[in-house]
């Protein structure tokens, strides 16, 4: 015998809003991109900001912004793409408004201001080269400088670089080329 | 191939991430000191630049940065839970917000007002003698068919906040509510008639009888509806 059950529209059988039943399947989905994507948002600030509680801020943002726009974003590839955009963007926000600052204080403050002290991070890539090679990066076009950050990641191939992006893996690789023999010129 | 040819495809084989040369520009390295000096130094900085890079881009991820995401997005989630309850509660404090400011001004107007009083019969107060448009247009409407004139009594005993209450109530017999209005609109357009009605009457002196002005506390009010039952 069949056996039929009143729902209230609106609602599941065991009485659970069916918002909040969704509220709740979003949250298991995002909490496994949170785990797959938070060490790229990071990375990729890291890579512009090169300063880790800056980059922190910023990838925790980009997060965040992600999880307003889960409703549009549950395909895990659209998803990864568009961290990687929001957070590339929103770290070189963050770069420049801290250059202004930089320079302000400087023009402002008393010349024999020490600088502050360098994080551990700083200390570790404070090698002559090491600084070059992150002004010449400063320098180099925001596109080409997604890419090499982007290839220079460990655990990313091409293919997924360019699926990040959502751009073919010839450009990504022309790219990359581009990028790489800006970036040798400038440092020669 | 001449030097700086071969120069330049060996920058472009290392930047395009190759590591080993084209047979025939690996032939002109081996030949030539100079760029094969170039080449060695090139390929130490396309290396460097990828290490630079990777240290770069590859430090290890905060341990706080998911648990303080977490911690962000519970706050949030916990915002958006009183949001449906708290919305609905702004928009009715706006709503009788915006009720509330015309109904102050009122009552800030009629308590500034002469209130409506005695002209109940409108005998013992000579309204009529000053004609105003409002009063008597309100007199000459109001006495249309009241199934209660009880209420209408009250409603003038009691100040109200109400511009109306300003104006004068009279109580009529249904029946003769439209005479009385007719009446009133009369007497609107010729003042002189109203002081004419209210100077007291002369009798000739072979007429015994008086007229006693009308009192209101003595008048015994009943509903209409109650008497016709």
């Amino acid at each position: 015998m069949q056996e039929l059950v009143l729902v209230q529209p609106g609602q599941s059988i065991d009485g659970t809003p069916a918002r909040e039943l969704e509220r709740t399947g979003a949250h298991v989905e995002f909490e496994a991109r949170l785990a797959e994507c938070g060490p790229l948002a990071f990375r990729i600030a890291q890579g512009v900001l090169r300063n880790a509680a800056d980059a922190e801020d910023v990838a925790q943002e980009a997060l965040l912004k992600a999880f307003r726009s889960f409703h549009r974003l549950r395909d895990p590839q659209k998803f990864r793409a568009w961290l990687v955009r929001i957070t590339f963007r929103m770290a070189l926000d963050r770069r420049r408004s801290a250059k202004r600052r930089e320079k302000r204080e400087t023009q402002w403050a008393m010349p024999e201001l020490r600088p502050s002290p360098p994080s551990a991070e700083a200390l570790a890539a404070s090698s002559e080269f090491q600084s070059r090679l992150e002004r010449a990066m400063e320098e180099l076009p925001e596109k080409l400088r997604l890419v090499l950050l982007l290839a220079a990641m460990q655990g990313y191939t091409l293919e997924e670089v360019s699926a990040m992006l959502g751009i073919p893996a010839g450009t990504v690789k022309s790219r990359l080329f581009l990028a790489r023999k800006q970036l040798a010129e400038k440092l020669r | 191939m001449n030097c700086q040819n071969a120069r330049q495809q060996i920058t472009d084989t290392l930047a395009a991430g190759q590591l080993e040369l084209a047979a025939e520009l690996t032939l002109h390295v081996q030949a030539c000191a100079g760029c094969r000096e170039f080449y060695t130094q090139q390929a130490e900085l396309f290396r460097a630049m990828g290490s630079g890079l990777s240290v770069m881009v590859n430090l290890p991820m905060p341990a706080s940065l998911l648990p303080n995401v977490r911690a962000r997005l519970g706050e949030t989630e916990a915002g958006r839970r009183w949001l449906p309850v708290l919305l609905p509660a702004a928009a009715v404090l706006v709503i009788a917000c915006i009720l509330a400011v015309p109904l102050l001004r009122r009552s800030k107007v009629s308590n500034g007002a002469p209130v409506a009083s005695a002209p109940v019969a409108g005998h013992q107060e000579p309204r009529i003698s000053q004609p105003e448009k409002k009063p008597l247009e309100q007199a000459a409407v109001s006495p249309a068919p009241r199934p209660k004139p009880v209420r209408s009594v009250q409603r003038k005993a009691s100040p109200r906040s109400d511009e109306s209450a300003s104006l004068p109530v009279v109580l009529v017999d249904p029946r003769e509510s439209a005479g009385f209005a007719q009446l009133a609109a009369m007497v609107y357009r010729q003042p002189e008639l109203g002081k004419a009605l209210l100077e007291p009457v002369e009798l000739p002196a072979e007429v015994s009888m008086a007229i006693a002005p009308l009192r209101v506390p003595d008048l015994e009010i009943e509903s209409l509806g109650e008497m016709d039952r």
